[in-house]
């Protein structure tokens, strides 16, 4: 009986494991949203667009990248990126970014480069 | 209709014919028996000789072939040529199937009295791979051929990459052997009868699966340069889902093997280890999770066959199951403390709740695509969910030692003690270096008291079954692995560096200088000279940073220079020029003459000479440019596109360029900047060349690798004691 106790213990801590889990599904999720949406709201979500590649300036001593993103329908947002650029970021048409909307921009944690050869690792970050 | 497509039909018709006398068989027609076994090697010999042909078209640059073409060229090594192969999709179906094929050879002996209906779920499996194939297979024929193919991706020609994707295929392969064992066991209603068979076949499915991620873990580490070996995407999180499910197989057939328990859930944990491979592929193949992955994936058009494949066996599965859930009932588990099944379990139990953890974020985007608005998860929800499960997983797997330790006696048991106050004494050095992440804290203190269990359980216990080793090597692999991610993860320091050339700059310790940029002999890579001092030795490091015409983009390949405490990563991120803001304009009218840097600059005319020469109006200014009492010309152009206008440099004498930048017809005027000139950059001394790059110190994350590798001697070890035990009975 004793050992039946502990052992509901462990399977307590396991449950609440998962329940933590769950939760921290919760915090961590990030909607794919539209433009107008991810302008409205304060948590980290995510965009996906056209790169304006014309507006694209990057600053390799301080690691900043500015470029607008635009959605096909008529509404381009600015993004700023702190990080390293993207290996194939000039010849990419559109991307997938995932941050927070401040201050009139887009500040991005995170942008994925689709690129147009297939079945392929790409550059993370 | 082509040889490689008729052999591949071949195949699948014997597959089906084979499947079809297998069944008879295990309804009691067992005379059908021996031309199954026929019917089945037919379909490995046609496999076999497809696969052979396919390598025969990539070795003869038969680039009429479209899958050839796609993922090789002429000037392809070749031993890339040979692992262009499993390049693309389509290959690694007929490199899944010809393995299939091949283990299938082996299972046949294997399964003695259960072989009817274990090869017909097998051969099942088999049939459907080949439906895929002919569907879908790497035989397509262009309409026009090309002079030459297109190449393989350069991130690809890497020797860890040639050999990560046979190893995962030969895993998933692995993975169908105790699903057709379980659900050969439920048609008999043979409860227990199936485990001892697929309990070897388990470990050796853990293994080769295990072996594949880690190789794959090892050459993202590597080569792709982002600084880690584990980034949760979509495509590792697949092939990782299934591999805990069939480590929580394992430790659940060794407990039925030993008491009978657990019947039910290891028939559900065999079917869900196999399902989850098939659900992981579509999942990376469908192009569902296209906006959620750094992968990119094309639809081949069989999404249909893979819902139709990955529904009709979870089907079956659970008919079964439901069918036989009264025959499966099994004596509960002794929740004794002081005899090993409460920890087995238990480990099971947290393996489990990883493994759906993990593919409850790998299927969130699906699953809210079809409820709705789609959501993606972030990165730091795996870390925050797997963290605590594998505190944990390392507590449970210190304690799990005890019951060997009270075994033997009270002489021996204090050795367990002794280790756990070891493990709090690491737990207070690790405080003294600086850990102070509680997780963190937590994790490596459990950690080590499961390392140090695991080395005094063997030191005082003379663990003399290969398996019972077997165990102790993977868990004793287990708690160094997590203590190497813990450091590696969570105490990395990096630094950013912009080195110009020629100039030292200190970072963590040590002193960088770049010495300049060059292409790799006999490649199309180039590579940066750094040179790094420090830690009392003085070497060149050797990052690659070139443009890849194949992949349309920048490749980077980090610099790892290897120390026994800790690895020093340079992951190179840009090579510029400066200048770019630093120029300095100069207005000149036509005809006019100004100075600037020891240079004289007159603007003699307009060049319009290139007009009407594609789209856009192209002008030059001529330019006259004399140093030193010599003249010479320069011309930059300016040519107006539809954005921004494009502007190309002419070249100073003694370096440096002249852009034209803004000009004024009417009035005969421009604007010029001058970039890079000697003496424009004083301080450092007429160098104007960059690279940025990243140097961060990894510490301990020798660990990891040694811990992943004694997970995979562990694994080994014990699989082939257990097919000693089956093939001596």
């Amino acid at each position: 009986m004793k050992g039946k106790v502990k052992y509901l213990i462990g399977l307590a801590i396991i449950v609440a494991g998962v329940c933590f889990g769950l939760l921290s599904l919760r915090r961590n999720m990030t909607p794919y949203l539209s433009f107008a949406e991810a302008e409205a709201s304060h948590s980290v979500v995510q965009v996906h667009g056209t790169i304006d590649q014309a507006s694209a300036k990057y600053y390799p001593n301080e690691g900043i990248l500015h470029f607008n993103l635009s959605d096909g329908k008529g509404k381009t947002m600015p993004v700023t990126y702190r990080g390293v650029r993207p290996g194939n970021f000039e010849q990419a048409t559109s991307l997938v970014t995932i941050g927070t909307y401040r201050d009139g921009a887009f500040q991005a944690d995170q942008i994925l480069v689709k690129c147009p050869s297939k079945y392929q690792a790409l550059e993370k970050k | 209709m082509n040889l490689g497509q008729i052999l591949l039909w071949m195949a699948f018709l014997l597959s089906l014919g084979s499947v079809a006398l297998y069944f008879l068989a295990e309804r009691g027609k067992v005379k059908l028996l021996n031309g199954a076994r026929w019917l089945f090697g037919g379909e490995t010999l046609f496999l076999i000789l497809a696969s052979v042909v396919l390598l025969s078209h990539f070795l003869g640059h038969r680039f009429a072939y479209r899958y050839v073409a796609e993922y090789s060229s002429r000037s392809l090594p070749l031993f890339y040529l040979v692992s262009a192969f499993w390049a693309g999709q389509e290959g690694t179906f007929l490199l899944w199937a010809a393995f299939g094929a091949i283990v299938g050879l082996f299972l046949m002996r294997s399964a003695r009295e259960m072989e009817p209906g274990v090869m017909g779920v097998y051969g099942a499996i088999q049939a459907f791979l080949l439906l895929i194939l002919v569907k879908r297979g790497p035989f397509l024929l262009l309409q026009e051929v090309p002079e030459d193919g297109r190449g393989l991706n350069p991130l690809l020609q890497d020797p860890w990459m040639v050999v990560h994707p046979p190893a995962l295929f030969a895993g998933y392969v692995l993975l169908a052997v105790p699903f057709a064992f379980a659900l050969a066991g439920l048609l008999r209603g043979d409860k227990d009868g199936w485990v001892k068979p697929a309990l070897p076949w388990t470990g050796l499915g853990s293994l080769v699966l295990g072996l594949g991620i880690i190789l794959r873990a090892y050459w993202a580490y590597k080569t792709l340069g982002w600084g880690g070996y584990w980034g949760w995407d979509p495509v590792e999180n697949s092939s990782f889902v299934p591999w805990i499910v069939s480590l929580a197989l394992l430790h659940g057939l060794l407990l039925q093997r030993r008491r009978g328990s657990l019947g039910r859930i290891n028939a559900v944990l065999a079917s869900l280890g196999f399902l989850l491979v098939i659900y992981g592929t579509f999942l990376t193949r469908s192009g569902v999770l296209a906006d959620f992955s750094v992968h990119s994936f094309t639809d081949l058009g069989i999404n249909g066959f893979l819902v139709t494949f990955i529904g009709l066996f979870a089907l079956a599965a659970l008919i079964l199951i439901a069918w036989r859930w009264k025959l499966l009932a099994s004596p509960g588990l002794a929740w004794n403390w002081k005899t090993s099944e409460p920890y087995l379990g238990l480990s099971l139990f947290l393996f489990l709740a990883i493994a759906l953890l993990v593919l409850l974020g790998l299927s969130l985007p699906l699953l809210s695509r079809l409820a709705g608005k789609p959501f993606g998860v972030q990165t730091s929800y795996y870390q925050t969910v797997v963290a605590p499960l594998s505190i944990l997983g390392a507590l449970l797997l210190g304690l799990a030692t005890l019951p060997r330790f009270l075994r033997e006696g009270r002489a021996i048991t204090w050795s367990f003690y002794l280790a756990f106050v070891l493990s709090i004494a690491c737990g207070v050095g690790a405080w003294a270096l600086g850990v102070r992440n509680p997780l963190f804290w937590l994790l490596i203190t459990f950690s080590c008291f499961a390392v140090l269990t695991d080395i005094l359980g063997y030191v005082r216990l003379r663990a003399r079954s290969l398996a019972r080793i077997g165990s102790l090597v993977a868990h004793l692999g287990v708690g160094l692995l997590l203590v190497g991610a813990v450091t590696s993860e969570g105490y990395t320091r990096s630094q950013r560096v912009n080195l110009p050339l020629n100039m030292t700059q200190e970072a963590l310790g040590y002193s960088f200088t770049y010495q300049g940029w060059r292409e790799v002999p006999g490649t199309a890579r180039g590579e940066m000279s750094v040179g790094v001092s420090g830690n009392g030795e003085q070497f060149t490091a050797r990052p690659q940073l070139f443009y890849s015409g194949y992949n349309q983009g920048l490749m980077k390949t980090p610099a790892i220079r290897r120390y026994p405490l800790y690895d020093l990563y340079l992951s190179p991120i840009e090579h510029y020029r400066t200048g770019d803001k630093e120029g300095q304009s100069l207005a000149l009218k036509k005809g006019e003459e100004k100075d600037i840097q020891g240079l004289r600059v007159k603007f003699l005319k307009f060049d319009v000479s290139h007009m009407g020469e594609g789209p856009g109006v192209t002008v030059g200014a001529i330019l006259e440019v004399s140093k030193g009492g010599k003249t010479y010309p320069a011309v930059p152009f300016f040519t107006t596109t539809t954005q921004e206008p494009r502007k190309e440099p002419a070249d100073l004498p003694g370096g440096g360029h002249v852009i034209l930048e803004q000009m004024d017809a009417t009035n005969g005027s421009v604007v010029l900047e001058f970039h890079g000139l000697p003496g424009a950059v004083k301080e450092t001394g007429a160098t104007n060349e960059f690279l940025a790059m990243e140097v961060s110190i990894k510490p301990l994350i020798n660990l990891f690798w040694l811990g992943t590798t004694l997970v995979l001697i562990g694994l080994a070890l014990s699989a082939w004691q257990r097919f000693r035990e089956t093939a001596a009975r």
